[in-house]
């Protein structure tokens, strides 16, 4: 079979399946049988794949997923988080935007703690939604940041998406969660910039409020006792990495205790909390992981059929320098991003671009990073989004998916441009990276 | 069971950190396996949850009729693609324990053992696929 007839049968069908509504982890399943027939000679076709996928995922790399999104339920679920977060609130008074800068500065705490964007963007739009917009704010104001902020969770460490694309791609796992930070924390300065600077330009956006708040020691106390200890957590984890103490698996280990020994400390982890932590852990763990058992048979049959060289000597003919091969990279990336999900991206995308990155020379980590933050703002964009229906779902009824989207649109811009700027400095990407030991 | 089988490797993990601080070789091989038996086993339960990540644009823009029979399509795809996933690992499995292979790392037993449990959540699938087809059908008459 010529290569582009199995390119279009791999991936066409694929799509196919995906968009008549098969889990997506069938549809990787049923071209994996298909494929395993025509392109692994039959029958020993299919008992490889059937050897293949009982394997997949026993790998040491991928334990820190569960962990990592452990860590942050735990904190979710006992209430920790809405503690540091209102912490937050009480530092913050007499600016514009009040509430939309406590959700950036929130958000992104939590960020630093949980792994899952979902989590993070269910979390904060339940808790401080309903209050902004109570107090009158712009339903985009009031949603927008909630939503951007939420992305940062998948590029600043905990990161469950970062270790899936690290452990399926080759890349070092702790420097791909290492990489992240700078760009994830330029992305909530940026957020948190446009946000003040809308609110001066345009009052009415956010009514100011002007609620009494304890001065001196009373106000900073909440931020002593709940947020530098959870902090705490954040640099444990993030710290025995970039001094090579630990590997990510074991730092992700160390994270999910000492967030099981703070929730017990503050005395919030009782029964209840623990299983609906766990049963949530397991519920987005094996979202992520049974995905991964059809990964290995589906980048040997883009091989085998010749369907991954045939189209990277299409690509390898346009004489391209590496700065456009990027660019189409990502372009790729974000089309696929507003109808894929992130697993689906990663396993899809993965066997093209990483001959590609190893054929120029061009920095893994670096490539990693902005796979990130393509997937990040694949969360963002309509239809399929991720967190515009999450947000949706959280949100007060009466709130439409329309003005969802048109809330997150300036922010999608935001994403881009800061894209733009690790597309153009990968130092930015590299540079804390380059540090570990 | 399945959360008690995360929970276990979890602590088994950190256990391992906290107390041994070395890469004891059986440990991490072991969590290896942890990690497969959960996926396997979360696998049939997420689906019974209606967890696993799927694009339904095209059901919530269908007519409730149509939407019916394309779920029920949906779902007989799915029993056969696990029929199809359940039957060739069988087949490994016993051309293992026929050859009487073994598995020759930090642990040592017969291989034929890795494909107990896939079978096993493949086996689940199926009847967790055709239970939501059956249902289906039976609320069409």
């Amino acid at each position: 079979m010529e290569w582009h007839l199995a390119l279009t049968l791999l991936i066409g069908g694929l799509i196919v399946l995906m968009a008549i509504g098969l889990p997506v982890v069938f549809g990787f399943l049923a071209i994996n049988i298909v494929g395993a027939y025509l392109f692994l000679g039959g029958e020993m076709g299919l008992m490889q794949m059937a050897r293949n996928t009982a394997g997949a995922v026993n790998s040491f790399s991928l334990i820190p997923i569960p962990l990592f999104v452990l860590m942050g339920e735990i904190l979710f679920h006992t209430g920790l988080a809405f503690r540091a977060i209102s912490a937050i609130e009480g530092l913050i008074a007499r600016v514009p935007g009040r509430l939309s800068i406590v959700s950036v500065l929130g958000g992104t705490a939590f960020a630093t703690l949980s792994g899952s964007s979902i989590a993070n963007t269910a979390m904060m739009g339940s808790s401080l939604l309903p209050d902004m917009l109570k107090r009158g704010y712009h339903p985009s104001i009031a949603m927008g940041p909630i939503m951007a902020v939420g992305g940062i969770a998948m590029l600043i460490p905990p990161s469950a998406l970062a270790v899936t694309l690290g452990s399926l791609a080759g890349i070092s796992i702790g420097g791909l969660l290492i990489g992240g930070i700078i760009p994830g924390l330029l992305m909530g300065l940026a957020i948190l910039g446009y946000v003040v600077i809308r609110c001066l330009h345009n009052p009415a956006l956010a009514p100011m409020d002007d609620i009494a708040l304890p001065s001196g020691w009373e106000r900073w106390r909440p931020f002593c006792v709940y947020v530098l200890p959870l902090f705490g957590i954040f640099v444990l984890v993030v710290g025995s990495m970039l001094i090579g103490w630990a590997e990510p698996t074991e730092s992700a280990a160390f994270g999910a205790v000492a967030a099981a020994l703070a929730a017990l400390f503050y005395g919030r982890l009782n029964k209840d909390s623990l299983i609906k932590s766990l049963m949530e852990t397991t519920k987005i763990s094996v979202m992520i992981l049974f995905v991964l058992v059809a990964s290995t048979t589906f980048s040997q049959l883009l091989s085998f059929s010749g369907a991954t060289s045939g189209l990277l000597s299409v690509v390898g003919g346009w004489e391209l320098t590496p700065l456009m091969l990027v660019l189409c990279m990502l372009l790729v990336l974000l089309i696929l991003g507003c109808f894929a999900d992130q697993i689906s991206m990663i396993m899809i995308t993965l066997p093209f671009f990483m001959p590609l990155v190893a054929s120029l020379g061009l920095d893994p980590i670096w490539i990693g990073v902005l796979f990130l933050i393509a997937m990040e703002i694949s969360f963002l964009t309509p239809p399929f989004g991720l967190l515009l229906i999450v947000m949706q779902g959280v949100a007060p009824p009466g709130i439409t998916l329309t003005q969802v989207y048109k809330a997150a649109l300036p922010f999608l811009l935001l994403q881009l441009m800061v894209l733009m700027m690790v597309v153009a400095m990968p130092w930015l990407a590299t540079g804390l990276s380059s540090l570990m030991q | 069971m399945i959360i008690a089988m995360l929970a276990v490797l979890i602590v088994y993990n950190v256990m391992s950190r906290n107390l041994g601080f070395g890469s004891l070789g059986w440990i991490m091989e072991g969590s290896e396996y942890a990690l497969g038996v959960a996926t396997f086993l979360g696998a049939p339960w997420v689906l019974y949850e209606n967890a696993h990540v799927r694009i339904d644009i095209l059901y919530n823009n269908l007519p409730s009729q149509a939407g019916r029979r394309l779920e029920i399509l949906i779902n007989l795809c799915g029993a056969a693609i696990a029929i199809v996933f359940l039957y060739f690992m069988m087949n490994v499995g016993v051309e293992y324990y026929t050859r009487g292979t073994r598995v020759f790392k930090a642990f040592v037993f017969p291989e034929w053992w890795t494909f107990v449990i896939p079978v096993l959540s493949f086996g689940l699938l199926i009847v967790e696929f055709l239970r939501r087809f059956w249902r289906l059908v039976v609320g069409d008459t």
